[in-house]
């Protein structure tokens, strides 16, 4: 087993990477589709979230998607 | 007492303001009665599971990686990772709350909740075809009891697609039950019109009343 990974790290590693790269994309899509959705459903119902929560969200969105960024340049590395 | 003094927070604020109920009334003539949301501190108990759960797996997952793999590049990014979906997690379980809410007004009883992305759902009673018959508040277990948490649940006189409406995990629910109770005794009847024969008009006469000749063969 220490041997198999010995001697496919390099393999194993860039795999792993390139899973994270495209979990991390999976996210983003799914958290911009929630946020579409949440905008859809405050308009439907005539009730805006907080401004707060509001900034919160432009944050995390923000977060994975610089996280997105540093995992695509982390995979030429 | 100190644990029915509400949160303070504004987002986590469970009644709703003037302009959020203005847009839930839809019948002429509606006026509010009860709205609200689910208790916060029951929010704020799942963020806390959800948080301990994250810090869990986002301090394991990268020291597996590193003893396992010996990259510290890739525990970081597992790290960062593992925090970005657990706080996309905490946003989804507020927004979810959010728009959980019900309203009572004096035409209607409903129960609104959206999921975005999950579920939806709109339940609306109309309090003109039918009548509540019960109004019960249930309050169970410790934390309930200490928090003043608990259902207020509702029978009506005849079935609607379910046989009870529940309020659940609301804010005093004892108080609310007797809001409620002597709010939706005092309701207005039915302002459906009913038909009525004045002595005035003697060419509406009921079938019966006819006499036998001017009916048709």
């Amino acid at each position: 087993m220490i041997e198999f990974y010995q001697t496919n790290m390099i393999s194993i590693l860039l795999a792993l990477k390139i899973l994270l790269l495209f979990l991390t994309f999976l996210l983003l899509g799914i958290v911009f589709i929630h946020i579409r959705e949440t905008s859809r459903i405050e308009n439907r119902l005539g009730i805006a979230l907080p401004l707060k929560l509001k900034k919160i969200v432009n944050i995390h969105m923000t977060y994975i998607g610089g996280l997105l960024i540093i995992f695509f340049l982390l995979l030429f590395l | 007492m100190w644990y029915t003094t509400s949160v303070r927070l504004s987002i986590l604020q469970d009644r709703l303001d003037k302009n959020q109920i203005k847009s839930l009334l839809t019948f002429p003539q509606e006026n509010l009665i009860l709205s609200v949301r689910e208790h916060p501190m029951l929010l704020i108990f799942r963020l806390i599971k959800i948080f301990i759960a994250g810090i869990f797996l986002a301090i394991t997952s990268p020291l597996i990686c590193y003893f396992f793999l010996r990259s510290i590049m890739l525990s970081v990014e597992v790290f960062l990772l593992i925090i970005a979906i657990f706080g996309a997690l905490l946003i989804r379980e507020i927004i979810h709350w959010y728009f959980h809410m019900y309203l009572i007004t004096n035409r209607k009883i409903a129960e609104i909740r959206y999921d975005p992305l999950s579920s939806e759902l709109t339940n609306s009673i109309l309090l003109d075809q039918l009548r509540c018959t019960e109004i019960d508040a249930e309050l169970r277990g410790f934390i309930s009891e200490m928090f003043d948490i608990g259902n207020v649940t509702i029978t009506f006189d005849r079935p609607t697609h379910q046989e009870t409406f529940t309020l659940t995990n609301i804010r005093s629910p004892r108080k609310t039950a007797n809001l409620l109770s002597s709010s939706l005794h005092t309701l207005p009847k039915s302002s459906q019109q009913i038909w009525t024969r004045s002595k005035g008009h003697p060419q509406y006469t009921f079938l019966e009343e006819q006499d036998d000749r001017i009916l048709p063969n």
